[in-house]
């Protein structure tokens, strides 16, 4: 029988943020506080043209400045030293460079003003090229080549997915749709923003301290790089400090990391480099853009045949994870509702543009937009109620879909219902409100990406009663160190307080794959369980002598190892840890646990259960479009989902709060406008992120299904938040004022030209 | 981004600005919130050698009522003239007008209005950061001879952005400027100039000291277009004055019609605002035919370098000076 909230003393609780007064009272160390004796500014000077050949490059002047340890060129790289999975952008550019953002030198000196006046003291003359910018016209045959030496402008990439038959059920269907669909360019506005701060020791040994979502995995980048540098088995360890903001843009290492590393070692002292805020807009990767075609189709009664998705990715000059989004759109591509026969073939295509990265959502906020417009449109014309529809086709418990996604428990249906009971769906509104629906799938346990998808946990008792949680996992101000401390405490009988989370340094913290798919709760919680539970038996077995009855009879609670029953069988945590450490023979209680969870990686047939569980939810907005300006204002928003459990409800609701401005900004307001390949709007007055005046509203209902693998039932839900946002108020301005607007962001330029459209 | 270094005065008196102002000259630049200035020093716009800040000249602040004109000094805060009833009830366009500039943050104590009706013109070309700028050849207003955001064209179109100027200068509001020794006094109207490199017709020795609102009996009001509710710069905005007459309440005398944001100063609409003389308060359709000249006049005049697209901002035009002049009628009315 499945628990309820009211089974546990900890778990299900609104714990607040357990770091807040740190970081209220300014005390939280972010790399921005960090100085290190003896350490050097490092800076990056940048290319000023999207596609040109580096004629020549001086520094002289620069190497000459007092102040100035090292200035280094593309030429100063190791020609292996390479970064990103398809291993094409080396941090610094030699020769030619195909991006503003492209880094042509980098200086480090005693100060950051010095190292500023270096860099404009570095002159280089360039030959400008043909840029190509348009994703669509770089594939055609004779487009200029953004990488000569490729054949081609078109990545070599996987994504060319047939599951069913499509072409029989599309004539087979009663209705079709098709559309084509565009979304932009946009950023995550950390509002940390990076640096890094690396430095060697007499062994050529590395230490960094970097803001990354992946310190494992960062440290087998850098030990790459090392390696490069001809530096061969040594160590690196990887720092981090407070992070302010991931949302995925530290899923990757960065230019500024390696060059870091590369200045650091050329001074022998320690190289800190810091972005201001243009830089972080301009040198650091976005959401990838789309362009998308989708065509789907329905059976006379609403049932969904076929779904067929072509996708164009504008992959920027350089291959970061953007290019691998399409593995994560695939997901609600093939999985949301119920769909037989799906095909789907992206084309990622190198251009003079800035590149990509990870960002929430993965992909998944692009895709839900063509699906979740698309649904509306494919209702409309068979006539179907749009909520009816959604009903017809929604996921169920017990399902396995088309890619072989294993849906354990689904809660889309009652999400759907939360959404119904908060709103009026019957187009009944005043004149210019709407209310407009769209659902969401997406990974809730973890997500195998790469080979493995494990967490690494230890879990020290001390001599109090108290315990050291080091995870792999990584708290970049999304809360996981509340999540591990609240489970470990529950299992343990102990207070939230009680447990201290580690996850600062892979000199300490076990391994990882990183904070990224919604995976943290789900796995960095399992493997902090399963240590937690490792721990509770040595310590059961201990008592069991203690006490002389079977260690199974032995439980925890209120900082008490106690028997049930028997009052005399009692005996604070404490005080039972302190007697194993004094007794002769005395035992030390700790316990580590690795957890991998048994999900499938997609493999060459691109089929396979990803994820042990999956998160769904489904959004609803009230809209009111003002006709004469085209502005929309969002009246109402409720977002519903299923989380499993939620261990705690007022972190959760603060990642749906966040998640839904940041997927309203994505809707109506956030574009980084580019021109040329260069960005026009590098700072927060230009870049139209939601301020706190223009958040919404928002209803948060949870949806708990329990589920069986989850630690205490969870499910991942750090990104669903902002997935189904822009559909769901794109249908709701269609719903107002009978507008459709294809192009994101919805400004209210584009409503006012469709509606202009409408009324000729 | 860092700010140039400059060296720091703080007069304690309005004579000492003066004096201060009588030596430098050009050199020096007035500092009263520094919202508007210090953004442009971090990007290098322009390196003051020195810096005389208004921040001890208390007696520059306020608002008062004298006679049948409003005063206000140069360095009351946007906050204090959002709170202020006098302005509420004789000035709406300019409450209206002030609780939008930027945020509370820049409302509060920073932002004066003095600073701004006299912040610099904006460009989305001019107004990056020095590292986009030193890609490329420096554009009229930086120095150079080319125009990024009007083809061939001959001299700067930068934006005025200001909501504050726009207002009062639909309040027939003037100002007096101050140099050592003589006092001007110059109607907004006049002030603005034509120029995107030098907006205003004003001296670097001169200290502007206060605004002057006449106070009409009319009604004024203020709308204006931006992406977002906060930090966010108007893209079209519109102010309008209505008077009734003497003799008949229903009947409009007087109107002003003046839109910002659109061209390099804000706009006065003489063809539109004489339009609607005589006509009656409730004559929508009259109000949307002044908002059609409004935006056909003013159209011309519209360069696209603040965001958004320049047929959406024209067609604004027409909707942000409609919705004023209901605005400013149903008020005249009540
Ligand atoms: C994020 C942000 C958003 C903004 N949004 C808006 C907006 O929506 N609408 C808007 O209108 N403005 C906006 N602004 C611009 C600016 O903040 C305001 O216009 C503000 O009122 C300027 O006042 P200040 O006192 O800070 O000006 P300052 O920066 O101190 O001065 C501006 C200019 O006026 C000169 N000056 C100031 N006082 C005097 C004086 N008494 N005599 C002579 N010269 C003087 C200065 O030398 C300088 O050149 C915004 C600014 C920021 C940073
Ligand atoms: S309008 Fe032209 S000259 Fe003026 S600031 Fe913009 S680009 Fe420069």
């Amino acid at each position: 029988m499945s628990k309820s909230n009211s089974d546990f003393s900890v778990v299900g609780k609104r714990i607040p943020k357990l770091d807040a007064a740190q970081k209220a009272m300014g005390r939280a160390e972010y790399i921005q506080d960090i100085k290190l004796p003896g350490m050097l500014y490092g800076r990056i000077l940048y290319s000023k043209y999207a596609h040109a050949n580096i004629v020549k490059i001086d520094t002289s002047k620069a190497v000459a400045l007092s102040g100035v340890h090292a200035v280094l060129t593309g030429e100063d790289v190791p020609e292996k030293m390479k970064m990103g999975f398809i291993k094409d952008n080396p941090p610094i550019k030699k020769g030619k460079v195909c991006s503003f953002r492209d880094e042509v030198a980098a200086v480090a000196a005693i100060s950051p003003e010095i190292a500023k006046k270096a860099l404009d003291l570095i002159e280089i003359e360039y030959e400008e090229q043909i840029g190509i910018f348009d994703p669509e016209k770089a594939m055609e045959k004779d487009s200029p080549l953004v990488h000569g030496h490729l054949k081609s402008n078109v990545l070599k990439m996987p994504w060319d997915i047939h599951y069913g038959d499509v072409e029989k059920a599309e004539k087979e269907s009663a209705f079709v749709v098709e559309d084509r669909f565009t979304t932009q360019w946009v950023t995550h506005c950390c509002l940390g923003t990076s640096g890094a701060i690396a430095l060697f020791d007499a062994n050529d040994n590395l230490t960094i301290h970097t803001n990354t979502q992946i310190p494992s995995l960062a440290q087998k980048d850098f030990l790459e790089s090392l390696k490069a540098m001809g530096l061969e088995n040594k160590r690196v360890r990887v720092i981090k400090p407070i992070i302010g903001g991931g949302f995925g843009s530290k899923l990757d290492t960065y230019a500024y990391e390696h060059i870091a590393i590369l200045l650091a070692h050329k001074c022998r002292k320690p190289v800190k480099i810091a972005f201001d805020r243009v830089e972080e807009f301009k040198a650091t990767s976005t959401r990838q853009p789309t362009i998308i075609y989708i065509k789907q189709g329905c059976d006379k009664n609403g049932k969904l045949t076929f779904r067929d998705m072509r996708m164009v990715l504008d992959n920027g000059a350089h291959t970061s994870w953007g290019a691998t989004t399409p593995s994560v759109m695939l997901m609600p591509i093939s999985s949301l509702y119920r769909v037989e026969n799906v095909k789907y073939v992206a084309k990622c295509v190198y251009t003079n543009n800035t590149y990509s990265q990870a960002m929430r959502g993965y992909g998944n906020p692009q895709a839900t937009f063509a699906i979740e417009s698309s649904m509306d449109m494919l209702a409309e014309k068979a006539g179907i109620d749009r909520i009816e529809i959604r009903r017809i086709n929604r996921n169920q418990s017990g399902d396995e879909t088309p890619q072989g996604l294993k849906i354990t428990t689904c809660g889309l249906e009652e999400c759907i219902d939360a959404v119904e009971k908060e709103l009026k769906f019957d187009g009944k509104n005043e004149k210019g409100v709407g209310t407009g629906i769209a659902s969401l799938i997406h990974v809730g346990g973890g997500a195998r990406i790469y080979g493995s998808d494990g967490c690494g946990a230890i879990l020290k008792m001390d001599d109090y009663g108290k315990v050291d949680v080091f995870t792999g996992g990584t708290d970049m101000g999304q809360g996981l160190d509340n999540i591990i401390a609240q489970i470990v405490a529950e299992e343990l009988g102990l207070l939230a307080e009680d447990i201290n989370v580690v996850h600062s340094d892979t000199d300490i913290c076990p391994w990882d794959v990183g904070a990224h798919a919604s995976r943290s709760t789900f796995v960095a919680g399992n493997a902090a369980l399963g240590a937690a539970k490792k721990v509770k038996q040595k310590i059961q077995k201990f008592a069991s002598k203690l006490f002389d009855v079977p260690a199974e009879k032995i439980e925890f609670k209120d900082k008490l190892v106690f028997v049930p029953g028997d009052q005399e069988k009692s005996m604070p945590l404490g005080k039972l840890l302190r007697k194993a450490h004094f007794s002769p023979g005395g035992t030390m209680l700790m316990a580590e646990y690795f957890y991998d969870p048994d999900n499938q990686n997609m493999g060459k047939e691109l089929k396979g259960n990803m994820s042990m569980t999956y998160s769904f939810g489904a959004h609803g907005a009230k809209v009111k479009v003002d006709e004469e300006t085209g502005k929309v204002e969002v009246l109402e928003y409720v977002a519903a989902h299923d989380v499993g459990r939620a261990i705690n409800p007022l972190l959760l609701e603060g990642q749906v709060y966040g998640g839904v401005v940041m997927g309203l900004g994505y809707a109506l307001t956030e574009e980084v406008t580019v021109k040329d390949g260069e960005i026009m709007n590098a700072n927060f007055r230009d870049y139209k992120l939601f301020t706190a005046k223009d958040a919404v509203k928002i209803k948060a209902p949870i949806i708990e299904t329990d589920d069986k693998d989850g630690p205490f039932g969870a499910k991942g839900i750090g990104e669903p938040g902002c997935v189904p946002t822009a559909p769901a108020i794109a249908n709701a301005i269609y719903d107002a004022v009978g507008v459709r607007i294809k192009d994101l962001p919805i400004t209210p330029e584009k409503v006012l030209v469709a509606l202009k459209k409408k009324n000729d | 981004m860092r700010l140039p270094r400059f060296e720091y005065i703080e007069p304690i008196n309005f004579e000492g600005a003066l004096d201060l102002l009588y030596i430098h000259k050009d050199n020096a630049k007035v500092l009263a919130g520094g919202t508007d200035l210090l953004v442009r020093m971090k990007k290098g716009l322009l390196k003051p050698k020195i810096i005389i800040s208004l921040k001890a000249l208390k007696e520059l602040s306020y608002i008062k009522k004298d006679d049948s004109y409003i005063k206000i000094g140069a360095r009351t805060s946007i906050a204090d003239i959002i709170a202020s009833d006098l302005i509420k009830k004789e000035a709406c366009a300019l409450f209206e007008a002030c609780e939008k500039i930027g945020a509370v943050t820049i409302q509060h104590y920073r932002g004066t209005i003095g600073g701004n009706i006299l912040q610099d013109n904006r460009c989305i070309h001019y107004n990056q950061s020095a590292f986009h700028r030193s890609g490329r050849q420096p554009c009229h207003k930086d120095g150079g001879k080319i125009c990024y955001a009007r083809d061939a064209s001959d001299r700067c179109n930068s934006t005025c952005q200001s909501d504050g100027a726009t207002a009062l200068m639909a309040l027939g509001a003037n100002i007096t400027l101050v140099r050592k020794g003589t006092e001007r006094i110059i109607d907004l109207d006049n002030f603005y100039t034509t120029d995107g490199i030098m907006p205003f017709a004003m001296e670097s020795n001169e200290l502007l000291k206060e605004i002057v609102i006449p106070i009409q009996g009319g009604k004024s009001s203020y709308k204006r277009l931006a992406y977002r509710s906060a930090i966010d710069y108007p893209i079209v905005s519109a102010g309008v004055f209505l008077k009734s007459s003497d003799t008949s309440k229903n009947e409009i005398e007087d109107a002003r019609i003046v839109v910002g944001a659109i061209a390099r100063a804000p706009i006065f609409l003489a063809k539109a605002s004489s339009f609607l003389k005589g006509k009656k308060f409730n004559d929508i359709s009259a109000f949307k035919k002044a908002a059609d000249i409004s935006m056909d006049n003013a159209s011309t005049f519209a360069v696209h370098n603040v965001g958004s697209t320049l047929e959406y901002r024209c067609a604004m035009v027409s909707e942000m000076v409609f919705q004023a002049l209901k605005e400013a009628a149903i008020v005249t009315q009540e």
